[in-house]
């Protein structure tokens, strides 16, 4: 127990001033009388006699003196003070670049050793995901951004990666490597194209890979390989190693016609626009070059270019006051002026481009090859009207873009390559001790509640007494 | 104060009272002798009712076996020895048992001088009616002489009154001597309230007013009930001793009615019907 003013329990001393001063009003009363001829000839009582000569016992007096005791006590104020161990704030910032996905079973044994009573946040890298869901990226990353977000979080950041972080950390923050690698063998295709009918690779370490062209396989070494004019698509594949991501490339060439595909609702006007272009090829295809989606949701797709027409998702149809059109391939061949358009939405987000705004808020963008267009027009208006198959054919030749040309599928970036080999498992003891917090609890009003309660039975104790 | 103006109004109207009775006796008195007191003796008659028991003669009551009054002449001067205790004894009571004392003193020393009477108190002697108030200056303003010394110095016959507590030892020896001069002695017996009711309960230690020395003891409903019967024994054992003697006892609690302690004192001498 401790007291918040312990100097007060001096005070306790009253008590036996409590006890000296019932034992001296126990003393005899002193009655000056007449003559004492009387009282001389009353008998004594044996017990009473007896009882003068040493003081008595009396509970009233307990009372008091419990009462003096616990109001002593009340002003010092007890407490009781219970030390409680807190949580640790702890961010673990989880690399998940294509290296790690062979890392599982590593990183799962590394982050079991946390303590469960701690309080463990994760943060993925490159993505910045808050998640320890290992959906590994398709790209490696700077980890600088999730170790910055993870520092303003947590005193304590682990980093879980096959390779070490440059970072360092802000003064009250401290960084824990926990590495996963470990010395695997890999090798990787680090570039593959076809130019000029040859087929260049080049490998981490030179090894002899398959070469599929249009379904006929062989095997290559060396750096190039012929590729016949008619081929449409080479595959190169490495032996299968501890790290598949990077043993195999896919390169397709655009044919001559476009390929254009539709999804959602049918749009006859949309559809004499493109048909309009005799380049244009309406097709089933499930990977078209161009894939035209009305009134759909974004969604991933194999298609070289998406374009999203009244897109779902999208807020506010509104009525535009202003149209402007952005400075560009588009800009220069649609006047604002000739923009009819009965209702637009604002495109949230960053986009790559902003082709058309209205009322300052972007309504055609683009982002990587996909074109949204959050417009509805009336019937005679953009891009129904007789001059609006250019539109089309502009977004023909953007989504065509490389046609007749090889474009190769899985590669990855030469860092994704090497992998991690260095390792230095988690110490749990390196994050210290939990901090501790000393919780009181006051007592001082249970000291009262009780001086009270024997202050009430001394008084009926004393009424009981007098009555 | 204890003589204010409403104890001598009540005082006059008693005076008048007494001369009316005394009046009343002189003159169915053919010998035109007063009777009664500290007087001469003159002849026996039969007792009556309400007569004086203490003129009745035992010693004739022994040999004939009838009751007969012993019949006195008094002296045309009527002579009053005041015997007060006034010591720390006396001192105790609301109002104090030595301020009722010098009441009934100077009620009684009032109508003495008022009858052409003496009245000694102490050294001092008073005469005629003239000296009463300074009979009254000296009860209220002089310390009394200690009475069992004043008892020892009586001499004659005359009507003693004794006012004490008599708790001292002594009394009665002192008495003796005065009782067998043929002094007429009355005996007024004053006890507070207190001492006849003590009140006291818890463990008490009593201390003697006068010697300082103290009793302990524990006062509960059993000793009280005790000490009751036994100041009931003493008062008994006085009145007793004072019939056998012939002297006259009157016992009175200090905060009573005075009117009702002096007529009662009154009658007992006969100085009141």
């Amino acid at each position: 127990m401790s007291f918040l003013h312990p100097g007060v329990l001096w005070a306790l001393a009253s008590i036996l001033v409590l006890i000296f001063f019932s034992l001296w009003r126990q003393r005899p009363v002193s009655v000056k009388v007449a003559s004492l001829r009387i009282w001389r000839q009353v008998p004594d009582r044996v017990a009473p006699l007896k009882s003068l000569k040493k003081p008595r016992w009396s509970l009233i007096l307990l009372l008091q003196a419990l009462v003096v005791a616990f109001v002593v006590l009340a002003l010092a104020r007890p407490g009781v003070v219970r030390r409680e161990s807190l949580p640790r704030r702890i961010t673990v910032v989880l690399d998940v670049s294509p290296p790690m996905s062979i890392r599982g079973a590593a990183v799962t044994a590394e982050l079991a050793k946390l303590d469960p009573k701690d309080h463990v946040r994760y943060i993925e890298s490159p993505t910045l995901r808050r998640s320890r869901s290992f959906t590994f990226a398709d790209r490696m990353g700077d980890p600088t951004a999730a170790l910055e977000l993870a520092a303003s979080e947590s005193r304590h950041v682990i980093w879980v990666g096959d390779r070490d972080t440059p970072w360092m950390p802000p003064p009250g923050v401290t960084l824990h490597r926990v590495l996963v690698g470990s010395p695997v063998e890999n090798v990787g295709i680090l570039d593959a194209r076809i130019d000029g009918g040859k087929l260049f690779v080049r490998l981490t370490h030179p090894v002899p890979y398959s070469v599929t062209i249009d379904g006929v396989r062989r095997t290559a070494t060396g750096f190039l390989t012929l590729i016949p004019s008619t081929a449409a698509r080479v595959e190169v594949e490495l032996p299968a190693d501890a790290f598949t991501l990077d043993d195999k490339v896919v390169l397709t060439r655009h044919a001559e016609s476009i390929d254009v595909a539709f999804e959602g609702r049918s749009d006859e006007n949309v559809k004499a626009a493109i048909t309009a272009n005799p380049r244009a090829r309406i097709v089933k295809s499930r990977t078209p070059q161009l894939l035209i989606r009305i009134d759909r949701d974004f969604s991933p797709s194999d298609a070289a270019c998406v374009v999203y027409l009244e897109p779902r998702g999208v807020e506010a149809w509104r009525k535009p006051r202003t149209v402007s059109v952005e400075d560009g391939d588009l800009g220069k061949i649609i006047p604002a002026s000739e923009v009819k358009l009965r209702e637009v939405g604002d495109l949230g987000g960053a986009w790559d481009r902003v082709l058309l705004s209205a009322d300052g808020k972007p309504i055609v963008a683009v982002k990587g090859r996909d074109v949204v267009i959050a417009a509805r027009w009336d019937s005679a208006g953009w891009p129904v009207h007789p001059s609006f198959p250019i539109f089309w054919t502009y977004l023909l030749e953007y989504a065509s873009r490389g046609s007749g040309e090889w474009v190769a599928a899985g590669l990855r970036d030469a860092s994704a390559s090497a992998l991690g080999r260095e390792s230095r498992p988690l110490d749990p003891r390196a994050l210290g001790d939990r901090p501790r917090l000393d919780h009181r609890i006051d007592l001082t009003a249970a000291a009262v509640l009780l001086a009270a309660m024997f202050l009430a039975g001394a008084w009926v104790m004393d009424s009981k007494r007098n009555a | 104060m204890i003589f204010d103006a409403e104890f001598l109004k009540r005082l006059e109207s008693l005076r008048v009272a007494v001369r009316r009775a005394l009046q009343a006796r002189r003159e169915g008195d053919r010998s035109g002798i007063r009777k009664g007191g500290s007087a001469i003796f003159h002849s026996y008659r039969n007792y009556a009712q309400g007569d004086d028991f203490r003129s009745i003669d035992w010693s004739l009551y022994a040999r004939l076996g009838s009751l007969f009054i012993r019949e006195r002449t008094r002296e045309e001067a009527p002579d009053l020895r005041l015997v007060m205790d006034t010591s720390e004894s006396m001192q105790f009571g609301d109002p104090t048992k030595s301020d009722v004392a010098r009441k009934i003193a100077a009620v009684v020393g009032f109508l003495v001088l008022g009858e052409g009477g003496h009245v000694r108190l102490g050294s001092r002697s008073f005469s005629g009616e003239g000296m009463r108030h300074e009979l009254f200056s000296v009860l209220e303003n002089e310390a009394m002489p200690a009475p069992i010394g004043e008892l020892r110095r009586v001499t004659g016959k005359p009507l003693v009154i004794a006012i004490s507590d008599f708790w001292d030892d002594g009394w009665r020896e002192a008495l003796a001597p005065v009782i067998g001069s043929g002094a007429s002695i009355n005996l007024v017996h004053v006890l507070s309230r207190e001492e006849l009711v003590p009140t006291t309960r818890g463990i008490v230690r009593f201390v003697d007013s006068e010697s300082g020395i103290g009793v302990s003891k524990y006062v509960g409903d059993e000793e009280v009930a005790e000490y009751d019967r036994l100041v009931k024994k003493e008062c008994a054992g006085w009145r007793e001793w004072s019939m056998s003697r012939e002297v006259g006892y009157f016992r009175c609690a200090s905060d009573e009615a005075f009117e009702q302690i002096v007529l009662v004192l009154l009658r007992g001498e006969g100085l009141l019907e």
